[in-house]
């Protein structure tokens, strides 16, 4: 786990991300709907049904070939030093915390997460803008073999 | 088992002024209002409250104990909700001690202890005896300077003033600064409150587009739509002249008052600042603590020569906006000859001989397009507004475009060195930031779609407590550099402990 190579996240992290793409679908789908009735009113708003479907279907494939794309671009390296995380697709960032910086990390879990058996780590820093570092989509176990290599060893303090 | 302290008696006294201040004031506006505006019957009754709330303050009071064990200070308060907070001494980030006019007749003084975490003061206690104020300081630092040894070597001997402002200064200072913005705006609150802000408004704006107020008269007649008499305009232009005169006046006695007697000591590792007439503020900010470093200069310091610096510590951020108990800059005006001695005894050899980098080639190509496009933006309003005469003032429009792109790309700069990464940005007003590279928390590298096309990238580096002036973002860094730069200050961050 505490290589120098670079780690994906779980291929898991896919599924539930598709499986999240699909409900705000939904929800949007019906979202949508709604409003069309509220303005057009019952009689005239299937003269947008074929708006409807297209504008679904767009959504829908978009979030199912996002969660793989966005999966590509993610990985993150934990070594002796610290962690350094790489996501985003369009706007890439790669951050680096330093592990003497770690103030605190959780391991959270969702009820969608539990159900794949995923994790997401959450690293505290004492810092303003990244003072709460997110990684989801790990391994629940990884995730919790991550934290604790991360805990602070030395009583340093890192303000 | 240590003795306990309380606050000083006198506490119910403020705690009482600052609930009648909460209400009273209010309350004016409530009866004022009533009388003009037919304000609803309960309002007044509103102002009933403040018995509850005097009665927690009482209770405060009466439940408040601190005191000092041997590594932490123990602070208890609560009478149905007991709350024991437990602060080590290594963890206080400063004490300030804030004393108006009454706090100094009473010989009294409300203290803020600050750490690192959350947003807000650990712990304010208001009001203490002076005694207990000195005392507290004494045993905090003591304890701090018995934790790390090699300080309690060092010269706690008095050493000369690091700076000491004068009236001259202060005057200047407050002409530089002008805070005397935030008196009118108070003025124009109030004068909103009493209505007169209805009367006041037309003659000097015009009540509607159509209106003939003398600021619109005027921006009419320099259109050349409508004919004002000269006697008029001139007026006007006094009137605005002497608007921004009074102005600056007002913050020049403002920071002579505020800033009275403005003292700085650096004593064993400590920044004390000492200053104002009326309301007496003693700061102290542990050196060790300094995060960051700001070198401000805007154009008015240019032509004065002078300079303003600020150091953010860990303590006293303020994440929601909440009303921020203001803290001076550690220097409000300074010397230009004098910044490098000032900086290397705040932070060390930090700025000595910085070796500036410049941005990537393609800098200017990314920076102007920005300007050129709020020059559009510019130019599509004033074709709105005055139709053909937005076609010659275009040329200036595009060359304030390319000339402030220009001087923005030449200004910015970054920098490192063994104590710190520096990055200085501004055209007209200039900063520079000094992150000790020892604070560092996190090392992010970004890279935009616009960066990717001029193979360029970012690095943002994160401090803790860092107010919203001294962020450090550097952009328009070549690619390699800039994943040479990341690799080098993510390495130093992660090996590098502080040391004295």
């Amino acid at each position: 786990m505490t290589s120098e190579t670079d780690h994906r996240l779980d291929p898991r992290s896919v599924t539930l991300q598709r499986e999240i793409g699909w409900y705000v679908t939904a929800g949007m789908s019906v979202a949508f709907i709604i409003g069309l009735i509220l303005l057009f009113g019952f009689r005239r708003w299937y003269w947008w049904a074929p708006v409807w479907t297209l504008g679904s279907i767009g959504l829908a494939w978009l979030s199912y070939r996002w969660a793989e794309i966005e999966y590509r671009h993610t990985s993150y390296r934990v070594d002796g030093d610290g962690i350094e995380i790489t996501s985003g697709v369009y706007w890439r960032q790669v951050c680096n915390v330093p592990r003497s910086r770690v103030q605190h990390t959780d391991v959270a879990q969702g009820p969608l997460e539990r159900k794949h058996g995923l994790g997401r780590l959450v690293i505290y820093t004492a810092g303003t803008a990244h003072s709460k570092v997110m990684l989801p989509g790990l391994e629940h176990h990884t995730a919790l073999t991550i934290r604790d290599h991360l805990l602070p060893r030395e009583s340093a303090d890192a303000v | 088992m240590p003795s306990e302290h309380r606050l000083h008696p006198y506490s119910i006294i403020f705690a009482f002024l600052t609930q009648i201040r909460l209400f009273v004031v209010p309350g004016i506006f409530v009866l004022v209002g009533m009388t003009s505006r037919n304000g609803d019957w309960w309002q007044p009754w509103m102002m009933l409250l403040i018995i509850p709330n005097a009665m927690v303050s009482v209770l405060r009071y009466v439940t408040f104990r601190y005191r000092y064990a041997e590594s932490e200070m123990v602070i208890r308060s609560g009478l149905v909700f007991r709350k024991e907070r437990h602060i080590p001494y290594g963890r206080i980030q400063n004490i300030d001690a804030v004393q108006n006019v009454l706090h100094r007749l009473l010989n009294v003084v409300e203290v803020k202890v600050e750490t690192g975490g959350g947003g807000t003061t650990e712990a304010t206690m208001s009001v203490l005896p002076m005694f207990a104020f000195h005392e507290m300081r004494t045993r905090v630092f003591a304890e701090r300077q018995a934790a790390t040894p090699e300080v309690a070597n060092a010269t706690v001997a008095p050493a000369p003033a690091l700076l000491q402002l004068g009236t001259r200064e202060l005057l200047l200072c407050g002409f530089i600064d002008n805070r005397g913005a935030v008196v009118i705006g108070a003025a124009a609150g109030v004068l909103w409150e009493l209505g007169l802000f209805d009367r006041l408004m037309p003659t000097l704006f015009g009540e509607t587009v159509t209106g003939r107020g003398a600021v619109r008269g005027l921006f009419r007649a320099a259109i050349g739509n409508v004919t004002v008499s000269l006697e008029r305009m001139l007026m006007t232009i006094a009137a605005i002249a002497m608007l921004f005169l009074v102005v600056r006046i007002l913050s020049m006695g403002w920071a002579a008052v505020r800033l009275n007697g403005f003292k700085l000591l650096v004593v064993g590792g400590d920044a004390r600042t000492e200053y104002g007439l009326l309301t007496r503020v003693a700061a102290a900010i542990p050196l060790r603590r300094v995060q960051t470093l700001t070198i401000r200069e805007t154009p008015l310091h240019r032509v004065f020569g002078r300079v303003a610096v600020r150091v953010d510590t860990a303590g006293g951020r303020v994440e929601d906006g909440n009303a921020k108990p203001h803290r001076e800059s550690l220097a409000p005006i300074l010397r230009r000859e004098a910044l490098p001695d000032f900086v290397r005894a705040v932070v060390g050899p930090a700025y000595d001989g910085v070796a500036w980098q410049a941005m990537a080639p393609g800098a200017f190509r990314r920076e102007v397009k920005g300007w050129l496009f709020s020059a559009l933006l510019m130019f599509g309003g004033l074709t709105f507004w005055t139709r053909w005469w937005a076609v010659p003032v275009m040329p200036l429009l595009l060359a304030w475009a390319i000339l402030g792109a220009r001087y923005t790309v030449k200004h910015l700069g970054w920098a490192i060195n063994d104590e710190a990464l520096l990055f200085k940005s501004g055209w007209l007003w200039r900063r520079v930031v000094i992150v000790r590279l020892s604070k560092i928390q996190t090392v992010t590298l970004g890279e935009s779609p616009f960066d990717r096309r001029l193979a360029m990238a970012g690095l943002h580096v994160d401090t803790a407590g860092a107010a919203e002036g001294s962020v450090v973002h550097i952009p328009y860094l070549t690619r390699d550099t800039a994943a040479t730069l990341y690799a080098q200050v993510s390495e130093e961050a992660a090996h590098r402990q502080f040391k004295w």
